[in-house]
């Protein structure tokens, strides 16, 4: 019990003066009787035959000063404590995907929302709430405020979304804007309410108290945990011979694969359906047994761009006596899915000879490599066809405006170079450039290699260590109108290099870093997920348009941050060439989220005390063990002042009746 | 309360009373107590018996034709005549001064009423204030001392406190012998009214008891916190008149009404209840002619404004 505005005590003064007024209305009437004998034989009968006739001649005064101490009571707002945090609370809205189940009306996010808003309506005079939602980024609604307008605005604004929520990332964001606004504090709970389906924590200590408010049933769900398209091998992959080759290759159907589970509490029959364009182009009978998982596979799908993985429990299949839905989450029923570029990137090698480097890049995947030599370069109309060209020891007269990797150059080309010279010795110019990494570069040996000017646009590799050119620039990458170039100043037979284990790997790096297939990442991505793009070769800019047909505007070297629902994602680059990929499909953190059970403990490596009820010390050094559940319960404090204030207007309404009964 | 009051005694009513003299023809006492024989021995016309003389007899009384016969000496004996008088005692005490029109007003033009019809009817009239003690006036005899009792009647106020109980008992040693004695009071005294009541009785008269009430005391228009003041005694009572105590307090009146009735009853006093809302010469119509007995005309008091049907 707690009184929330103990000021308002001073209210009581009302009482006696209740009393005051009482005493000096009661002022009695002076009135001559002829005799007073028989008034006082009624009187003392009316008290011997009832012996609270002295209270009953005071009833009017007694129920008055009742219903202004209830009033009085009420204005003071006693409220019962039901595990009310206080102090500086966090309040941490679980927004992930899984938050979207209808198993509790009307949804789990709307049921979260309700407990969010107790416990902002329960918040003492004192207390501040700071209100968090948790998703892949975390959102600060509301930062150690008092005011309950806002913070229930704030509230009223928070969207569950399709992502995953990194809870400890929430956590951290709005301890964070806490302590930025008030600097330290002594004493902070966060309340997490959330269904548990969160992405796992690491951090061991936190310095407040976390409980967990647990949202949710074990509901019924059916999902689409995997969809993924790929293209049957057709032929070795390999360098194909032939300069002149087009890129084209006959490819058979598609074949696909499903993943499907039931994760409700009963077997479960549904229908599998893959769409294309809205058409359904295969269907699956299902039957799940309970928790079961099914691999399905699709071939000799037609070719079309992408894909829909639809599964929906089979018609007439609905819950028994409708208890748990047979499927309480919508939005892991589908799986978007792109189909595998058609046309794969295509790249040219123009060396003399080099088997090394032909070998290293016929190794990359989605890349088909074709060779020429510098006579077969010179006859070629369109090198620009080709998303990279690379030219050992060799420089054409005129550089294609395409992406450009350029060994030993024996002149200045994109970069400036000095004569070659003996290497002394190297190192990364940078160990976590993306061109270098998992690339050991201990014990290379560098026999002679061009000094490089790195200009305005590139960054240094490889630089030398010793010697006469120490901090001579040996290998430069960058970007120039558009294009990326790497620019190594040595020719690889100068060195170890390729026996070396480094050397597939750094090979790899480079063309990947150059490959224009990679202008989305392949793989799977997750709503809430930064995209790395890659935008098309000698486009300044580009767009990506999403699902619901919004085109957002990239620009290079920028993720794109707005994947946020799933679906199929498009670069768009006018005017540009846009060879490789350039769709990307965005599905469910189906891990995470598909499984509905509530999770009884929250996955954070360490915490505070585990939501003991009404435990008022912060065990701020993190006690051991995972977050429990709260016991189900309400949140937050509860007020008895409507209680008070309906006891007042009965008490009124009994003085009224009393008051014309005429007692 | 006992301002601007009707008068006590207005042409109107004297022309009542004579039309109830009309009706009624005969003597009050003869109404009250006549109309049997005298349980007396006395001097009077009518013989009775004989008895042998012993000393001390008035000689006058020897029938000295039976000693002429007999040679013996008889006394004739002779019905007493019946020398009634009517003794009217009216509660003056403060009390009586309140209702509108007061109780007092009301007893005093009974008592004028009363003295007029048994003047009237030849009897011998005694009027008695009464308070704490007797204030007498009379007796009258003849129908033109009516004006002198009115006089004594319009002058009479209501002041001091009635104690029947001390007031009464010296009645007894006034009178003795036949009568007819009213008293008229509220009986709204704390002190006790049986051992006046049976003092009246002891002095051989036949007593009517008119208790006479105003509506305000039988049904109070009261209500609210009041400082109760008797009128008589200047005893002070708070209360807060609500509707069980209004309840209790007629039940209160009831009770001592049927006390009254009761103890009446049990000794053969006439009892009657009037309110001041009743005309006194209906009151007197209401029992004194055609009424068998005093008990039958006795009836209970009427509810608050009601008259007699």
């Amino acid at each position: 019990m707690s009184l929330l505005t103990p000021a308002a005590f001073w209210l009581a003064l009302t009482l006696p003066a209740i009393l005051v007024l009482y005493l000096l209305k009661r002022r009695y009437q002076d009135q001559t009787v002829s005799s007073t004998y028989l008034w006082r034989q009624a009187l003392r009968d009316l008290e011997a035959s009832s012996p609270w006739q002295k209270l009953r001649r005071h009833l009017l005064l007694y129920l008055q000063l009742a219903a202004a101490a209830l009033l009085v009571l009420a204005a003071v707002r006693p409220a019962l404590l039901t595990r009310a945090p206080s102090g500086d609370v966090i309040v941490v809205l679980d927004a992930s995907a899984s938050m979207q189940a209808t198993d509790v009306a009307p949804s789990r996010f709307e049921v979260a929302r309700s407990r969010a808003r107790a416990l902002i309506e329960g918040l003492g005079r004192s207390d501040r709430l700071t209100l968090v939602t948790a998703a892949a980024r975390p959102k600060v609604l509301a930062v150690a405020s008092r005011d309950r307008a806002e913070l229930l605005r704030a509230l009223g604004a928070a969207q569950v979304t399709s992502e995953t929520a990194d809870l400890e990332e929430a956590l951290k964001t709005a301890l964070a804007s806490l302590q930025g606004r008030s600097g330290q504090t002594p004493s902070v709970t966060a309340v997490v309410i959330s269904d548990g389906g969160v992405a796992p924590g690491s951090r061991p200590n936190w310095p407040m108290d976390i409980r967990y408010e647990r949202v949710g049933e074990d509901a019924g769900n059916l999902a689409v945990l995997a969809f993924s398209l790929a293209v049957p091998e057709s032929s070795p992959s390999g360098a194909a011979a032939g300069a002149t080759g087009g890129p084209a290759a006959q490819l058979p159907g598609l074949s696909g694969l499903v993943r499907v589970a039931n994760y409700g509490p009963s077997p479960a029959e549904a229908v599998l359906d893959l769409l294309a364009n809205g058409q359904v182009v295969a269907t699956r009978d299902l039957s799940l047994a309970v928790g079961e998982e099914q691999d399905l596979t699709f071939t000799d799908l037609p070719l079309e761009p992408s894909y829909l993985a639809r599964i929906q429990p089979a018609p007439g299949m609905q819950a028994p006596g409708g208890a748990a839905p047979a499927d309480a989450l919508a939005a892991d029923n589908v799986a978007y899915a792109v189909s595998p570029s058609a046309d794969r990137a295509s790249a040219l090698l123009v060396t003399s000879g080099n088997r090394f480097l032909e070998r290293a890049m016929s190794l990359y995947p989605g890349l088909e490599v074709y060779r020429a030599t510098p006579d077969e370069y010179a006859t070629l109309t369109e090198p620009e066809a080709y998303a990279l060209v690379v030219f050992d020891g060799y420089l054409p007269d005129r550089l294609p405006a395409t992406n450009l990797w350029l060994l030993n150059p024996s002149r200045d080309n994109v970069l400036a170079v000095t004569a070659s010279r003996a290497v002394a010795g190297l190192e990364a110019a940078d160990p976590s450039d993306s061109l270098l990494r998992y690339v050991d570069l201990s014990g290379w040996t560098l026999a002679r290699s061009h000094r490089l000017d790195p200009g305005t646009w590139a960054r240094p590799l490889l630089v030398e260590t010793q010697g006469p050119d120490a901090g001579g620039v040996l290998a430069a990458a960058g970007e120039k109108d558009g294009r990326r170039n790497v620019v190594w100043g040595f020719d690889i037979h100068d060195s170890d290099l390729p026996l070396r284990p480094a050397f597939p790997v750094l090979v790899q790096n480079t063309l990947a870093w150059l490959s224009p297939s990679d202008l989305v990442p392949q793989g799977s991505i997750r709503p809430g997920d930064l995209v790395p793009l890659t935008l098309p070769a000698g486009a300044a800019e580009a767009r990506v348009v999403g699902p619901d047909g919004r085109s957002t505007q990239v620009r290079p070297g920028e993720p794109f941050a707005g994947a946020d629902t799933p679906g199929i994602y498009r670069l768009v680059a006018d005017g540009a060439e846009t060879p490789g990929q350039v769709s990307f499909a965005v599905n469910l953190n189906t891990t995470v989220e598909s499984d509905l059970k509530p999770a009884q403990t929250l996955p954070l490596a360490g915490a505070g005390t585990p939501a003991a009820p009404d435990d008022g010390v912060p065990e701020g050094s993190g006690g051991p063990g995972p977050v429990q559940a709260a016991a189900v319960g309400p949140l937050g404090r509860r007020e008895l002042w409507p209680l008070l204030t309906l006891g007042a207007l009965a008490i009124l309404t009994l003085e009224w009746w009393v008051s014309t009964r005429g007692y | 309360m006992a301002g601007a009051e009707q008068p006590l005694f207005d042409p109107a009513f004297v022309r009542r009373l004579e039309g109830l003299a009309l009706l009624t023809q005969k003597a009050l006492s003869g109404r009250y107590a006549g109309d049997r024989r005298s349980p007396h021995r006395g001097q009077s016309v009518e013989f009775a018996d004989f008895r042998n003389y012993v000393r001390g007899d008035d000689l006058r009384l020897v029938d000295w034709k039976a000693y002429g016969r007999l040679e013996r000496l008889f006394v004739k004996l002779f019905l007493e005549e019946q020398d009634t008088s009517v003794h009217v005692l009216i509660d003056a005490s403060r009390s009586m001064g309140w209702g509108e029109p007061s109780k007092h007003w009301w007893a005093r033009r009974m008592a004028g009423g009363l003295a007029y019809l048994g003047l009237r009817g030849g009897d011998r009239f005694n009027l008695y204030a009464v308070t704490d003690r007797l204030v007498r006036s009379g007796p009258h005899r003849g129908q033109e001392s009516v004006w002198r009792i009115w006089d004594f009647l319009t002058n009479l106020a209501a002041e001091g406190q009635t104690d029947l109980d001390r007031a009464l008992p010296p009645f007894v040693g006034q009178h003795s012998g036949q009568g007819l004695t009213f008293l008229i009071s509220d009986f709204l005294t704390p002190s006790g009214w049986r051992d006046g009541l049976r003092a009246l009785q002891a002095a051989g008269q036949e007593v009517a008891v008119i208790q006479v009430l105003s509506p305000e005391d039988v049904t109070p228009p009261l209500g609210g916190d009041l400082r109760l003041i008797d009128s008589e005694s200047g005893h002070v009572q708070e209360v807060t008149v609500t509707g069980p105590l209004l309840d209790r307090y007629q039940q209160a009146v009831t009770e001592l009404q049927e006390e009254l009735r009761s103890f009446c009853h049990r000794r053969g006093i006439g009892f009657h209840v009037w309110t001041t809302d009743v005309p006194v010469e209906e009151a007197l119509l209401g029992w004194l002619p055609g009424a068998a007995g005093v008990a039958a005309s006795s009836r209970p008091v009427p509810a608050r404004g009601g008259g007699p049907s």
